[in-house]
């Protein structure tokens, strides 16, 4: 399958687990940790060029920039158009505004509440 | 005869009726500045410069706005004090629909008397004083609230996240050491976060005097 996963997320743990549950499923996989929006931002651009189909998965709470910001840069740029870009939301937080904030961005496929189980990563791989 | 300081504006046009509530005023509190705006403009023009009063009187019929429109103008401007309304019987339903606006009392002038001024007056100030106490206590209630929903479950739902990941059975042998002492420091984070919240509940206590 050759994806590419981001994991932008200021916790090093979940980086880790997520990394670990989903190689579980699929060995091919790619991962690319960000430890925060900026540099998970920088990350994606890097990364436009490439073909390869990629999930991302974004924080909503990260220092120096939180997720809702990487969302906004993402929809005022080209890439919220990539036809094989799939953004999901995990977060820790079960606040309702949150979820409801996130429906206003078109570019989030779905809204995961941490953690993860494995029906909802192999949900998640197989494009939600 | 109250011995509380306080301070009043009184925003009437009307010379006679003015001179009549202030001297009320002076005859229900002991130590009283009554200040005057003579309009509605002069009262928003003045917002910022005057002292800080603790309540407005105001008359419903003032040379440049009345009634209706002089309560939704005076409840637009956001005065941080309570309004109470002077007016006659021709007003009386519009004065009693104001207090569903926001109003704090109205007082029928003709009828008013300083006894019945300062019952008013004294009211309207420990409401509005309970109504800010419960303004700031539901804000940190809210703010406890958002914090139960972000910060306590970042480490809990790292905790159960590990756990789904130890119930799988796929992680390597020597792992299982590291991921136990990532549960426990986990819950340690959790339970300072637990202990924080507490104490903050217990710092939400109304104060009774002030």
């Amino acid at each position: 399958m050759n994806k590419t996963i981001f994991i932008i997320d200021d916790d090093p743990l979940l980086r880790l687990l997520v990394e670990r549950m989903m190689t579980v499923v699929d060995k091919s996989l790619t991962f690319i940790p960000c430890e925060n929006g900026k540099t998970g931002l920088d990350r994606l651009n890097e990364y436009l060029g490439s073909s390869t189909s990629c999930i991302v998965l974004l924080d909503l709470n990260m220092p120096v920039l939180d997720g809702w910001a990487v969302l906004n840069e993402i929809q005022a740029t080209p890439m919220s158009s990539r036809q094989n870009m799939t953004i999901y939301i995990l977060s820790s937080s079960t606040d309702i505004s949150d979820l409801e904030k996130a429906r206003e961005y078109e570019c989030v496929k779905k809204f995961y509440h941490k953690p993860l189980n494995r029906d909802d990563i192999v949900q998640i791989l197989n494009g939600g | 005869m109250d011995n509380r300081y306080r301070s009043i504006l009184v925003i009437e046009d009307n010379d006679g009726d003015f001179v009549l509530i202030e001297d009320y005023l002076i005859e229900a509190f002991k130590t009283i500045q009554i200040n005057r705006h003579h309009t509605f403009g002069d009262y928003i023009k003045n917002q910022k410069s005057d002292i800080k009063h603790d309540l407005i009187l105001l008359d419903l019929h003032l040379p440049d706005s009345s009634g209706s429109e002089l309560i939704h103008k005076i409840l637009e401007s956001n005065p941080p004090v309570p309004v109470i309304i002077l007016t006659g019987y021709a007003d009386l339903s519009l004065a009693k629909d104001s207090l569903k606006l926001g109003i704090d009392d109205f007082l029928i002038k003709d009828e008013t008397t300083p006894g019945m001024l300062h019952k008013s007056i004294e009211f309207a100030l420990s409401r509005s004083l309970y109504i800010k106490q419960i303004q700031t206590q539901n804000e940190k209630l809210k703010n406890i609230a958002w914090t139960q929903s972000h910060v306590v479950r970042a480490p809990l739902s790292r905790i159960m996240g590990i756990v789904n990941f130890i119930e799988s059975d796929e992680q390597q042998p020597d792992e299982l050491s590291f991921w136990l002492k990532q549960l426990k420091s986990s819950a340690n984070e959790m339970d300072a976060i637990v202990k924080k919240i507490t104490s903050e509940a217990q710092a939400i206590q109304l104060k009774k005097d002030e």
